[in-house]
This record gives C-alpha cells, sequence and structure tokens, in this order.
C-alpha cells in the first residue's frame, strides 16, 4: 500500500485522469486516509452550453470538520446535519453536528460555460484505507441543472480483488458519475511530531 | 526498487493507464442541426448536417424513416469542424425521418443521439406511420412460414432417426421411414440457412431486396439463428447421409438427431428461459417425444395401410408401448415449459401469448383423444381383424397427422410475440386494451408506467410513483432517456412535470419506429438521491 502511494505520487496518470474527463470532479483523486486534506471541486463546463450559478456539493459520511474557502465572488452557504453518536477526535473533543452540503451561488458572477470553475474547501478525511469516497455535486445553470449523482450500489474498495472491475462497471453505466476519491494508506502520520522515524529511514522514492 | 515494488508500480500504472481511458467522459453536446429537431421541410433535405460543442468523430449518422429503414442513400459522412455532414444522394419521400448518431469526442466516450424531423407533411402523423409501421414486419410471414417448415421438417427428420433407433420395424416401413428422414433433412437444412437470411432482414426491418444484402446474412448470423445453423446443418447433413446407407449407423443416426434436436435449444424464448441449462433439459425432452411421435404417424398409416392386419396391429402395438412414455414426458415438459413462459392463470388469458398457448394445448388434446382411440380401440378393432377397421385406423392417423401440422404451427405462432415472461422480468405488466402499462421498483422507490397508445406516433407516458407502503410519493424531479437499442436510437431526452405530487407526464413523437423501446427513469428522491428504474416498452 505504501508504493502505491508512491507510485501515484511519482505518476500524473491519476491527476490526468481526472483533468481529461467532462464532468465535475474532486483533487486529489488519490487522498490519505485520516488526514486533513484541501480538496478542490472542479466544474469544467457548463450544462449544454449554459452558463453556471450554482454549484452545490455534498459532503460523504465520515468526512468530518469541514471548512470551506472564502470567495469574493461567490456566495458560500452550508447545511448542518446532526452526528448522532457524536464522534470523539483529539483531545475527547466531540463533534455533533457536521457540513451535510456546501453551495456556491451568486447570478452575477457566473461561471462562463466554457471555463473551469475551482470550488475548495478542507476536511478530515475518514481513517479508512482502500475506501472511494463519492462527492454528489450538482450544477444548476440559467438553463437546467447537471447532476452528477451516481454512486455504486455497493461500496467500492480498493483492496477488493474486483475494484477494477467494479469501477469500470459504474464508470461505464452512466455519464454522470459523483465526483471520487479514493482512500490510500498514508507512507507516515499527517504530523510531522508524530512521527517515530529516524533520520536513516529512506526518503520515499520518487522516480 | 524491490520486485514486488516494480510490480506494484506497474500495476498501478496499468490502472492508471485504465483510468485515463475509462474515466474520460466526452460530453459532446449536439448544439444545433440542419434540418432542425422537430422542423417540419418542404422539400427533401440534401444534406444532414449535425452542430457539436466540439470536434467529433462519428462513428455512424443515419436518417431513418418511420419503419426504421435507412433512407435517402447516405453518402460518406465528412466532419468539419465542430459539424458533421450527411449528404444524401437520393431525396426523401414525404414523411417522417429520425437522424440516429453516434459519435465519439476526443476524450473516447460514444454518445449517441436523434434528431426528428418531417418533409412534406406534419411530424409523425399518427396514421401514416402507422401503416408504415406495418410494412416494417413484411417479414414476419416468411419467417413464421419458413421456421413452420423447419420445425415440421425438424421433428421428422429427428424423429426418423430415433425411430430408427428403438423400434423393430419389417423392411418396407424402414424403407418409408428413411424416405421421410432423407426429405426432411434436406428441406431442414435449407430452411436452417433460410432461416438466418429472413431472420436478418426482419431485423433490419429491410425491404423486399434486404435477403439479399450481406448485412442481413451477416446480422443474422451474428444471432441464435446462426448458432442454430451451425448445430443444425451438420445434424441435417449427417442423417441424409446415414438415411441413405441401407444399414444405417446407429452412432451416426444418434449424433444428427442429437444435432437437430440440440439446433432448437440455442434459440427460442422457451430454451433460453432461466434457469438456462434445466431449461434446455427440458425442452429437449419435450422435442424428442414430439419427434418420436410426430415421425411415426406416416409409417404407421403406411403399416396399416399396406400391412396385413396381424403385421400391421404388431408394429402398432410396439409403438404404442413407447408413445405412452413419449406422451407422458410431452405432457410433463410441455406443463413445465408453459408455467416458466406464462408465470400466472391471469395470463393465459390476458396476453396474446397465453391465449395462442391454450389454443396449441387444445390442439395437442384432440390430437391426444384420437391418439387413444386409435390405440385403444382401433388397434385392438384391428388384430381382431375386423372388416374395414384399417381404412378407419388410416384416417385416424391422417387426421392425427394434419392436427399434429396444426400443432407445429401453433407452436411457430408462439415464436412471434413476446411471453409474459419478457414481459414480466421489469416487475410485473398486464396489457391493456389501449396502450402498455408495466411497474418497476429500486430501492423503496416503485413507479407504475403508461405509454398510450403504445403505437408509433404520439405518444404520452404517464409515471406514477409510490412509496414502499403505495401511497403517492412526492419526487424532486423526475427524468425519462428513451432508446430503441434494434435501431440504434437513443438520446431522447425528457424532463418531467409533476401533475400532482407522484405524477409525471410526457408527450412525446419520437417513438416512430415500432419495436422494444426501453425507458430509463431518474426519479430524484432528492437533488443528490437518484434512483434509476428501467422498464421496457413495445410500440407497435
Amino acid at each position: 500500500m505504501k508504493t502505491l502511494v508512491t507510485a501515484c505520487a511519482a505518476l500524473p496518470v491519476c491527476l490526468l485522469a481526472a483533468s481529461a474527463s467532462g464532468h465535475n470532479y474532486v483533487m486529489p483523486t488519490l487522498a490519505p486516509a485520516g488526514f486533513v486534506h484541501d480538496i478542490v471541486m472542479r466544474v469544467p463546463h457548463g450544462c449544454k452550453g449554459s452558463p453556471v450559478n450554482k454549484v452545490r456539493i455534498k459532503i460523504p459520511e465520515g468526512v468530518y470538520r469541514v471548512s470551506v474557502e472564502h470567495r469574493e465572488d461567490w456566495d458560500v452557504e452550508v447545511k448542518m446535519r446532526q452526528v448522532d453518536p457524536p464522534i470523539v477526535v483529539e483531545a475527547g473533543r466531540e463533534i455533533t453536528e457536521t457540513v451535510d452540503q456546501i453551495s456556491w451561488s451568486n447570478p452575477k458572477y457566473v461561471l462562463p460555460p466554457d471555463r473551469i470553475g475551482e470550488f475548495r474547501f478542507r476536511a478530515m478525511l475518514p481513517n479508512e484505507p482502500g475506501r472511494v469516497l463519492f462527492f454528489k455535486t450538482l450544477n444548476d445553470c440559467e438553463e437546467g441543472t447537471d447532476y452528477y449523482v451516481d454512486v455504486p450500489e455497493e461500496p467500492l474498495d480498493l483492496r477488493d480483488p474486483r475494484f477494477h472491475e467494479d469501477f469500470w462497471d459504474l464508470m461505464s453505466a452512466t455519464a454522470t458519475p459523483a465526483p471520487y476519491m479514493i482512500l490510500v494508506k498514508p507512507e507516515r502520520p499527517q504530523y510531522p511530531w508524530e512521527w517515530k522515524t529516524d533520520a536513516d529511514k529512506p526518503l520515499p522514492e520518487n522516480d | 526498487m524491490t520486485g514486488r515494488r516494480v510490480t506494484a508500480a506497474i500495476a498501478f500504472f496499468t490502472v492508471g493507464l485504465l483510468f485515463t481511458s475509462r474515466l474520460a467522459f466526452a460530453h459532446a453536446v449536439l448544439l444545433d442541426s440542419s434540418p432542425a429537431a422537430e422542423s417540419v421541410l418542404d422539400v427533401s433535405p440534401t444534406e444532414i448536417r449535425l452542430g457539436f460543442n466540439e470536434n467529433v468523430g462519428p462513428i455512424f449518422v443515419k436518417v431513418l424513416d418511420a419503419t426504421g429503414t435507412e433512407s435517402g442513400s447516405p453518402l460518406e459522412f465528412r466532419v468539419e469542424g465542430n459539424n458533421v455532414y450527411l449528404p444524401l444522394g437520393n431525396s426523401l419521400a414525404n414523411g417522417t425521418y429520425v437522424v440516429a448518431y453516434r459519435v465519439i469526442s476526443a476524450d473516447t466516450h460514444p454518445v449517441g443521439g436523434s434528431v426528428l424531423f418531417a418533409v412534406g407533411e406534419p411530424i409523425a402523423d399518427v396514421g401514416s406511420v402507422a401503416d408504415a409501421g406495418a410494412d416494417a414486419s413484411g417479414w414476419r410471414a416468411p419467417v413464421a412460414v419458413n421456421r413452420f417448415l423447419l420445425y415440421v421438417a425438424g421433428a421428422l427428420a429427428a424423429g426418423s432417426a430415433l425411430l430408427m433407433l428403438v423400434l423393430n420395424l419389417p423392411a418396407p416401413l424402414v424403407e418409408t421411414l428413411k424416405s421421410q428422414g432423407r426429405v426432411c433433412s434436406l428441406i431442414l437444412g435449407t430452411t436452417l440457412v433460410l432461416a438466418i437470411g429472413l431472420g436478418g432482414a426482419e431485423m433490419h426491418a429491410g425491404g423486399g431486396s434486404a435477403l439479399f444484402a450481406s448485412l442481413a446474412w451477416s446480422t443474422g448470423l451474428g444471432s441464435t439463428l446462426g448458432s442454430s445453423a451451425m448445430l443444425g446443418l451438420p445434424g441435417s447433413i449427417i442423417l441424409w447421409l446415414a438415411l441413405g446407407k441401407t444399414k444405417p449407423a446407429a452412432g451416426l443416426l444418434s449424433l444428427g438427431a442429437l444435432l437437430v434436436i440440440g439446433s432448437f435449444l440455442v434459440t427460442g424464448h422457451a430454451a433460453t428461459a432461466p434457469p438456462a441449462w434445466l431449461m434446455a433439459l427440458v425442452v429437449a425432452v419435450h422435442l424428442v417425444a414430439v419427434a418420436f411421435w410426430f415421425a411415426a404417424l406416416w409409417p404407421l398409416r403406411q403399416a396399416v395401410r399396406t400391412l396385413a392386419a396381424a403385421d400391421a396391429g404388431a408394429v402398432l402395438e410396439q409403438f404404442s408401448g413407447r408413445a405412452v412414455v413419449a406422451v407422458g414426458l410431452l405432457i410433463v415438459s410441455g406443463m413445465v415449459i408453459s408455467w416458466v413462459q406464462v408465470q400466472s392463470l391471469a395470463s393465459f388469458t390476458a396476453t396474446d401469448y397465453g391465449v395462442r398457448l391454450l389454443f396449441k394445448v387444445g390442439l395437442v388434446a384432440i390430437t391426444l383423444s384420437l391418439a387413444v382411440l386409435n390405440k385403444q380401440r382401433l388397434t385392438g378393432r384391428l388384430l381382431a381383424e375386423h372388416s374395414g377397421t384399417a381404412k378407419t385406423l388410416a384416417r385416424s392417423i391422417g387426421a392425427e397427422y394434419v392436427l399434429m401440422l396444426l400443432i407445429m404451427a401453433a407452436a411457430v405462432s408462439l415464436t412471434l410475440p413476446s411471453p409474459p415472461r419478457a414481459l414480466l422480468a421489469s416487475g410485473g405488466v398486464t396489457v391493456a386494451a389501449t396502450g402498455f402499462t408495466t411497474q418497476a421498483s429500486k430501492s423503496g422507490v416503485n413507479v407504475s408506467v403508461e405509454v398510450t397508445p403504445a403505437r408509433t406516433g404520439e405518444n404520452m407516458i404517464m409515471l406514477k410513483f409510490s412509496d414502499a407502503n403505495g401511497e403517492a410519493m412526492a419526487l424532486s424531479s423526475v427524468r425519462i432517456a428513451l432508446s430503441l437499442p434494434s435501431a440504434s436510437l437513443e438520446g431522447v431526452e425528457r424532463e418531467g412535470e409533476a401533475m400532482m405530487p407522484g405524477s409525471y407526464h410526457f408527450m412525446l413523437n419520437e417513438l416512430i419506429i415500432p419495436g422494444e423501446w426501453e425507458i430509463r427513469i431518474d426519479a430524484f428522491v432528492d437533488d443528490f438521491d437518484k434512483k434509476i428504474l428501467r422498464v421496457t416498452v413495445p410500440i407497435q
């Protein structure tokens, strides 16, 4: 699994996969499980030629501590949901409420249909290596709405031998999949002071 | 890098590449077209133009008339910038047309769609389109006649071989049986080959010359008709050769009969119904029993007419002993097949298929009573050498033969409409006098779909959603997408408006080609929660 992170860091393929797509997607497509991570949702085009004036995203189960980047040009709104039972994070702090949906809107600053728009937030990812997170998103346009909400019926897991087949089945069955993010096991903890390492441990391979 | 790491990296690189190609969805969108969608032209266009939002590579662009036939003798299409042009070699007659296309963008994802237009008359004038729709099934009669000959010849050829194997007949009857088998294996071989071309022409709903086009033959060959011929043709040749010998080899006779029976198992509703292996076995038993019974009739009639009463009686008794077993198997296997196909008592009377099946069962009942009469009374009297019995018996067997032919015709008629099993696949169905209704459900969302009149032309699609308790279910939005896979038509999409909570209706005039249309229903329980339901609707 360590190798996976390394290999992917070395290969821009994963990013390529996302950037070539014609539907909303999130970056990174591979992220270390359990990290607090910056996430970018990219909206590559409008609805059949119509400009986008509202973008909505649903935060998947298990993703907490969401904070949304400030935007001068777009109004940001968050919708909360209860976390029951509450989950306990560091120092015994309890999370009882978390962000369920984020929406960015501003009819004045519409996103032209042929330009890519970026919408950023930060969140703590679940510590579940192998899980695939799906961020369902909607683009509300001047005319019509594009829905990128298609998810697999059964959760996908990188460790499942059928992972690639199942993923392909999902992607070939729909032209409007929800943006996905694959959680991988991190090489080391997120914060350097939590590393148990020693100076002589080799650096991650980067070829 | 260690070996394991290298492997992992290569694996990941491969996966990554797969993702690159697979996830690269293009969203090529048709922006405009000429003729414009839903437009009515005074004169035929000389060229079709499709304008996309990006550069596309066409897989196909074709103009279909209301029967689904390609029209306008299209020349090679060409791509200029974001436009695809399809020049037409001939002008289009007045009528309604669909431009069906499938294009691929730089990102390799194929997108299909359609544009509806009419020349010289309003779009989808229901009357004329319905008439034209009837022409599309012009291949039905030839297909049915050929299939009838195929069934009869198949049963008689295989049956003759089986009888040779299990009965010990006097020499003149063996000759009768051999010539019956030889003639029928010739007919069988011919009809098996013809079935491929006729079936292909029917699938393409082509005109009279379609039979002579290689497309019809390649389509037919690629269907189960092809695999059927692959088994049946060698089977019929083996039987023809084997039955030509003075003493046919038992091995060749069994092999030939087996191949011929097998050729019926790879095609058709009954033998391919799930569980396939079991149904194939049941159908095989049914076919063997039919073949045995049917093929015996002509030789038995000959026996009664030409042999001395005692000899004929002995032959009849020899046959009857085995026929009891065959009839038992025939009835049991027939009941299993009927039940799997029809699945409810009500369907016997409520569906076309059920009614035809009842008709066939009625014919079988008459034939059986005649057979019982022959066995119980006439055979006994023949042995007791009653005068005139031979004539009566010969006539009675002749009647049985004719009834058998009628049963074969009924069996062919069963292959024409879709059985309720196929209609039931999406969850339940009733065939209303006008229109078509069906249901589907997916994780707590149920929908009933009503299509009126379910004929070519303008149709209303009515969707009613309900929850697990049967209560009307309000949804945030509903979209439908229609496609007709047999004509490569797709991309007919609509967003619904709720008439009242949970009820949506759509008016469409894109359903101009008869066939099994597929409707995908995207039901949004809320904006982020979409359930996909699918139904198939036959449009006449």
